[in-house]
């Protein structure tokens, strides 16, 4: 990858493979900083007159009937095609030097997850049904999909998670070279100086990235990860021995873990909600509230993209990515009132916030739901 | 495993079903070689700049010596043939199309003037 932290469970990339990356990364910004922007342009000047042609003056300014003359110009159909295709070839030129280093790098994860000075654990229940949404869907293109898992020994989707995700990340302006984890766990140790909580969750892991630096930030913490799929926990749980964090990764639903009641201080996900449905999210919220010990603390981040402060033509512009980036619920996400599902799950209503997360790396902010439990 | 079997167990690994967004998908696939091909031109150019700097630490170019270098003449002649060179094998697609009118045309030619021929010669 581009720019990444260096550790045990990487590919080795050529000066060829970092320079196809490069040119993706640059290809991704042109097309997301200077392309883009134009899709508004696009939307004032044919569609909506367009639109106003055929339709009543307030279906005019329908999300619906936005997102299908959109797909109708020339110019909107040039930028999808591209920003597809970019998509596409990221995954293709992120996943050569894995195909080369494949082998080496299962036999690494091996060792790292056998060695007798390991730090974490890895608990993947032999019974643990198929996750078919995360197998259905292949989210921002994924090959396969989060949750595939090919063999015993496959650590695919967490590599290709980590290689594509920053690069990703970074062609769309979000942030991926910044910490989600270390922006959160910023804004925590300002709410409450000196906060040591004993047991910390991190719902929906994926490969790690943000339950790494949580097990560093509270060394004296007992830090759980949970995520679905087999191959995706494999692959986190040897990056974080590479990285040398103690991290006990599980494969479990979020929204129905196997933990007891009240026996976490802290309850976080990064990045969790856009991902998974209207049902799952809020069985996560119930699953949350379950799982904090009085006094203890929720904070769910996510990308900023609430609906509520867009116009339709933002709505339906940003939605792009639910029919053609394998993003089925980037807009249910968009469209939820998370501060009222969370008092519906159980937290007193004067306990939840909504907040502008500042980034890291700024400028920008993410969006975080923190609620405590009394 | 080879950097050429990889690459192919990349590209079948990663395969998506197709989409496509102009009326006609031809579009879509040629802006799909297109943008591999522009990829690979940014590698090279990586690669390029390479070469500069390893010379340049290694004391066998001096710095901007590239950028200042002026061809003669003979050089500048030779370059543009090369540069010809490169676009007509850019625009083959387009001229091969047209030798294939042009052919169309001379084999349509003789019947055409014999069908004239034999109008007239009934006239």
């Amino acid at each position: 990858m581009v720019h990444e932290l260096k550790h045990a469970m990487l590919a080795t990339a050529t000066a060829d493979d970092l320079a196809r990356q490069r040119f993706l990364l640059a290809f991704k910004r042109e097309l997301t900083t200077r392309i883009r922007p134009g899709n508004r342009t696009i939307f004032e000047t044919r569609v909506r007159p367009a639109l106003k042609g055929r339709l009543r003056a307030r279906a005019a300014e329908d999300r619906e009937a936005i997102k299908q003359g959109l797909l109708q110009d020339p110019a909107y159909q040039t930028w999808s095609a591209l920003n597809r295709c970019s998509q596409e070839m990221m995954w293709a030129t992120v996943s050569e030097p894995l195909m080369r280093d494949r082998e080496r790098l299962e036999a690494q994860a091996r060792s790292l997850l056998e060695s007798p000075q390991r730090r974490g654990e890895l608990d993947l229940p032999a019974d643990f049904p198929v996750y078919e949404p995360m197998l259905q869907h292949h989210v921002h293109l994924q090959p396969r999909g989060y949750a595939y898992t090919a063999s015993s020994t496959d650590i695919m989707a967490g590599a290709l998670y980590e290689a594509g995700g920053n690069l990703y990340s970074m062609g769309q302006g979000m942030g991926g070279d910044d910490s989600k984890a270390g922006a959160a766990i910023r804004w925590l140790q300002a709410l409450r100086p000196g906060f040591a909580p004993r047991r910390i969750l991190d719902m929906g892991c994926s490969a790690g990235a943000s339950s790494v630096p949580y097990a560093l930030a509270f060394p004296d913490a007992e830090v759980h990860a949970i995520d679905v799929g087999a191959a995706m926990l494999r692959y986190a749980a040897a990056r974080a021995e590479a990285l040398g964090a103690r991290v006990l990764f599980h494969q479990m639903d979020a929204g129905a873990t196997r933990f007891a009641d009240g026996c976490f201080d802290l309850v976080v996900s990064h990045n969790l909600f856009h991902e998974v449905s209207d049902a799952t999210r809020n069985a996560t919220f119930r699953e949350t509230f379950r799982l904090l010990a009085p006094g203890g603390l929720c904070l769910h981040q996510d990308v900023a993209i609430q609906n509520a402060k867009r116009t339709a033509f933002e709505q339906a512009e940003r939605a792009w990515d639910v029919y053609f980036n394998d993003e089925p619920f980037w807009e249910c996400y968009a469209d939820a009132r998370i501060g009222t599902e969370l008092v519906t799950a159980g937290f007193t209503a004067g306990t939840v916030r909504e907040i502008d997360l500042p980034k890291i790396n700024g400028p920008g902010f993410w969006y975080a739901a923190v609620a405590e439990r009394s | 495993m080879t950097p050429l079997a990889a690459a192919r167990a990349a590209i079948e690994y990663s395969a998506q079903p197709r989409v496509h967004f102009f009326a006609d998908p031809a579009v879509d696939r040629v802006l799909g070689i297109t943008l591999a091909v522009a990829q690979e031109v940014g590698q090279v150019l990586e690669r390029l700049d390479t070469m500069e700097r390893l010379l340049v630490e290694q004391g066998a170019l001096k710095s901007g010596a590239v950028q200042a270098f002026v061809p003669t003449p003979a050089i500048a002649a030779e370059r543009l043939m090369m540069q010809e060179a490169f676009c007509s094998r850019l625009l083959r697609v387009v001229e091969q199309e047209l030798v294939q009118l042009r052919q169309e045309q001379r084999s349509a030619a003789p019947a055409a003037a014999t069908a004239a021929g034999s109008a007239s010669a009934v006239a």
